[in-house]
């Protein structure tokens, strides 16, 4: 695994900023032009009840699709495997409700072990995250060439959600 | 691992932190009965929100319907079974019933193992998959809502098809709801931070380690059983696993009441996440207000 060593305190850093931002816009409503790759992949597979996961952004060569969870993307089972590990640098949800299981948590660590790195959810609703290197787990840690493992849970079960 | 282990487990700990407070992200709310209706100011329970998440299946059901397509409305989760375990455990009697929930996650995962719906999209030929998603949430070309987040980022949700039509019946105006659903749930990186420094959170978790270092279990927090849990019950069958999990579940919540750690955490938490509430109190109060609205409108519908 890759693992690199992300900027030191990323979480305290990013929530400080975030206390001096401004009042996001309150004009939440438009189309984004941004994606379109990812949104094209979204209209091809909504309501198939499967996570995807790409080596590129935007939704870009296809790493793997699961129906299910996955403790460990680098092992030779579960949908994604071997040289799946570490490296997606994007993802979509096209789950089904699934009594409220349609959330992905996305893991820095195989087998789920959010203590070591962290996870980082992705709801149905919110459909895809076009470019991960955005993101960082609840641990700190960049999320993109960083996933692991994967498994479907609730929202309640998150405490931090891909943007 | 190159990364840094400490950092990591600190800034976990309490982000999950953030799950224990009702109304302030993705909560941990009391798996109550579903009541009549939502008293003013208060957090819906699991149970009421499943209630809204029903009847958006049953009027994206209707929707189908009249777009010539069949859609099944997936059965509920008992109330007892939509909690999830938050960064604490406390409720013994649950923690007894379920462990952490593996149980209930398997049983998830099974009923979409037969999920209609899936099956049905599969059986569709590419021409009428593509007529399939356009009803049910636009097609290509469906301007997306996105909103930019209180904690950077930036998120998106689809606004066409059936799916929107639902979502519009229950809460009213789309872009309103997203974007003040997003600022309410989306708040945590704003505070949590403020709680890495505070030595009565660290105090309480480490009276609470001392408890079950006594109980047999050495755990320095929640989260670290929770990581270990896989590692536990790797090759076991269900039936031990599902013993270990209960085990460890019912150690963390007796520890957590004895130490009053459970409450300590809830009620500094309630404290470093008022200021930040309170400056989008606006947008949260806007946001509950349609949750409420949207119970309502569900329970009629529903008949409930």
């Amino acid at each position: 695994m890759r693992k690199s060593r992300h900027l030191l305190a990323t979480l305290v850093t990013t929530a400080a900023l975030g206390l001096a931002l401004p009042l996001p816009s309150a004009q939440a409503a438009g189309s984004t032009t941004a994606g379109a790759g990812c949104d094209a992949e979204y209209f091809k597979y909504k309501g198939d009840g499967k996570v995807r996961a790409y080596h590129e952004t935007d939704c870009r060569i296809l790493l793997g699709a699961d129906a299910g969870d996955d403790p460990n993307w680098g092992d030779g089972s579960g949908m994604f495997q071997g040289g799946d590990n570490d490296s997606a640098f994007s993802v979509l949800n096209t789950g089904t409700y699934s009594g409220g299981y349609d959330v992905v948590a996305f893991y820095v660590s195989p087998d789920y072990e959010w203590q070591r790195g962290g996870y980082s959810c992705l709801k149905r609703s919110e459909i895809y995250v076009d470019d991960l290197a955005r993101n960082d787990s609840t641990g700190g840690y960049p999320m993109w060439y960083n996933i692991s493992s994967h498994r479907w849970v609730t929202a309640s079960a998150c405490a931090k959600f891909m943007s | 691992m190159r990364f840094d282990r400490r950092l990591s487990t600190v800034a976990t700990v309490l982000l999950a932190l953030a799950l224990t407070l009702p109304g302030c992200g993705p909560a941990e709310r009391p798996a109550a009965e579903t009541r009549p209706s939502a008293p003013e100011g208060a957090s819906l329970t699991e149970a009421q929100l499943a209630v809204i998440d029903r009847a958006e299946l049953v009027l994206t059901k209707k929707c189908m319907a009249r777009h010539g397509h069949p859609y099944w409305v997936a059965p509920s989760m008992r109330a007892d079974e939509l909690r999830a375990p938050g960064y604490v455990l406390d409720d013994v009697g649950w923690a007894r019933r379920h462990g952490y929930g593996g149980r209930i996650q398997q049983k998830a995962l099974a009923t979409k193992r037969h999920d209609r719906n899936i099956a049905y999209r599969a059986g569709l030929s590419e021409a009428e998959a593509r007529a399939y998603v356009r009803a049910l949430s636009g097609g290509p070309g469906t301007p997306l809502l996105t909103m930019p987040l209180p904690g950077g980022g930036k998120v998106r949700a689809s606004n066409g098809g059936c799916e929107a039509e639902a979502r519009k019946r229950l809460y009213g105006d789309p872009s309103v709801w997203f974007r003040t659903d997003k600022i309410a749930t989306n708040l945590t990186p704003l505070y949590v931070p403020r709680l890495l420094g505070d030595e009565r959170f660290t105090k309480a978790q480490r009276l609470w380690a001392t408890c079950m270092r006594r109980a047999g279990h050495s755990y320095t927090d929640p989260t670290s059983i929770r990581s270990a849990l896989p590692r536990l019950t790797q090759g076991l069958d269900a039936g031990r696993a599902h013993t270990i999990e209960v085990r460890l579940a019912v150690a963390e919540a007796t520890c957590a009441r004895s130490t009053g750690f459970a409450e300590t955490a809830r009620r500094l938490e309630r404290e470093h996440s008022a200021p930040v509430r309170a400056r989008y109190a606006r947008d949260i109060a806007t946001r509950d207000r349609l949750q409420r609205a949207a119970l309502t409108r569900a329970e009629r519908l529903l008949g409930a």
